[in-house]
């Protein structure tokens, strides 16, 4: 709209001249409508126009509802009246007068002709193809939320296992694998154990008739470690281990390094040796571990997150950013409200 | 609203949105990407609309849809810069409606949407500003506007030929 409260008044004194074309005049229309404060103040601007006396100003075009305000047809209101007539917002008694107004000046009766022609028909012989694939299927919503629902905490639920469970890096397994494939060492607890303060006799090997048959730590990580093996009783064994004095919690980011973890489980008698040994296996290799890499992580983060934002109706989405390489730098997460990002060592 | 109320609403109202937009974009394609996405939209607050109101939901979506998409593309019909009272139009008809149309395509977005939806759909004022966002005085302007261009469209046509 071009009328602003700063050039109204120029346009209401061509309207009010009947110089105002039908176009503005229904914008200067629609901006006393919208703006009645300045309705209030024309009888201040000119008092030779006593505007609400005068049939200009009460003739609001289109934007009155009721056509019967207007005194009569004139040439300024004249297509307004058609287009109301076209529109069926005139009563009766407005028809009649437009009729009469048409009778005195015959020339405008094509005006309203072409007024009459001017109103769409629709083509109903255009039809949208694709109603069947839009119609839906008895019990679809439930199997919707049911879906989304199930994505959301089947996803929750890995990913929880993926952080409580899985450790980065190499890590360390409490039963060696050895070259035969057999697991020779077999840990077997005595029935009782020996009360706190009894005295161990790492000596007395022919005891208990439960025994650990413990291998020789290899030097080799990659050779078999059992080539000897002594049996002892095996409460003498877990006896002599020390207690870890500074033991340190780990996140499963975080795994115990293997020289801290053989430091503070120092055996006393060096005879003895320790049943475990570290080798170079992930959590890859093992059976959970790989579980998890046949599971697409990313993929299942992406259904858990349109999930929740169907469930929730937010918006939220995850990137991955990765350097020139391709590799993987860091996430992003958005929502309407906030981004995080966040980067990955 | 049902299942079988949202199917319903697929028989009755996907013809008529189709056409609304498809009179609006001139693109059969995009026309109809616009219907699918209106009904997504209608899909995921089915239980949410009512099935008295599920048209004017459905005009409504798909007219912010057409626009996002019209912005998006960049492709506002350019009848702005064309004169009201100065139509411009080729010199073979083969009858009105021909005529009526070229003189539709060259409408304001704006007075098209709003003159279909009021011929088409027969919807009010109050109802067309509803579904276009406009206030109901803007809704009268535009199809007051609209109404005065197609008239004079039409009647330079009638007099070249």
């Amino acid at each position: 709209m071009t009328i602003n409260r700063n050039n109204f008044e120029a346009y209401l004194l061509d309207y009010l001249e009947g110089n105002l074309d039908p176009l503005l005049t229904a914008d200067l229309m629609a901006f006393l409508a919208e703006n009645p404060e300045f309705e209030k103040s024309i009888p201040d601007y000119d008092t030779r126009i006593s505007l609400s006396n005068t049939q200009s100003y009460n003739h609001k075009g289109m934007l009155i509802k009721d056509f019967t305000d207007l005194p009569e047809v004139t040439a300024g209101n004249f297509d307004e009246f058609c287009i109301a007539a076209c529109e069926g917002l005139l009563v009766e008694s407005d028809l009649t007068r437009l009729s009469d107004y048409i009778r005195l000046h015959p020339d405008k009766q094509r005006d309203l002709d072409l007024y009459r022609k001017i109103t769409l028909q629709p083509d109903l012989t255009v039809r949208y193809p694709g109603k069947n694939e839009l119609k839906k299927k008895q019990g679809s919503t439930n199997l919707r939320y049911l879906y989304y629902a199930l994505g959301v905490a089947a996803s929750v639920a890995l990913l929880f296992m993926l952080v409580l469970r899985r450790p980065a890096g190499t890590v360390y397994t409490e039963t060696a694998p050895v070259n035969s494939g057999k697991m020779k060492n077999a840990v077997q607890l005595p029935d009782v154990l020996p009360p706190h303060n009894e005295t161990i006799q790492p000596e007395s090997e022919t005891s208990a008739g439960k025994f650990l048959q413990m291998p020789e730590i290899s030097k080799n990580p990659d050779t078999a470690p059992v080539e000897e093996t002594r049996e002892f009783p095996a409460w003498q064994a877990l006896a002599k281990l020390e207690p870890v004095l500074d033991m340190k919690v780990f996140t499963s980011v975080q795994p115990p390094p293997v020289t801290d973890h053989l430091a503070k489980t120092a055996v006393t008698d060096k005879n003895l040796v320790q049943k475990r040994i570290y080798t170079g296996n992930t959590f890859a290799d093992t059976r959970i571990g790989s579980l998890f890499n046949r599971i697409d992580f990313w993929k299942t983060a992406e259904t858990a997150i349109s999930g929740f934002n169907y469930l929730t109706e937010s918006n939220i989405s995850v990137d991955r950013i990765t350097d020139d390489s391709g590799n993987l730098t860091s996430l992003l997460i958005q929502s309407d409200s906030y981004t995080i990002t966040g980067k990955i060592k | 609203m049902t299942v079988a109320e949202y199917n319903k609403s697929v028989e009755d109202h996907s013809d008529g949105v189709y056409r609304f937009i498809l009179k609006n974009i001139k693109n059969d394609d995009k026309a109809r990407d616009v219907v699918q996405d209106t009904y997504e939209k209608l899909w995921l607050k089915v239980e949410e609309v009512s099935a008295e109101k599920v048209k004017s939901y459905l005009f409504t979506a798909a007219y912010h849809t057409m626009i996002d998409m019209i912005r998006k593309e960049k492709r506002v019909t350019g009848y702005e810069a064309e004169k009201h009272d100065k139509p411009s139009h080729s010199e073979h008809y083969t009858g009105l409606s021909q005529i009526l149309e070229e003189a539709v395509a060259k409408l304001p977005a704006d007075q098209r949407s709003v003159i279909m939806l009021r011929d088409y759909e027969g919807y009010s004022y109050e109802e067309i500003a509803g579904i276009t966002g406009l206030t109901e005085s803007q809704v009268k302007v535009y199809i007051f506007r609209g109404r005065m261009f197609l008239k004079n469209y039409i009647g330079s046509i009638e007099a070249v030929i």
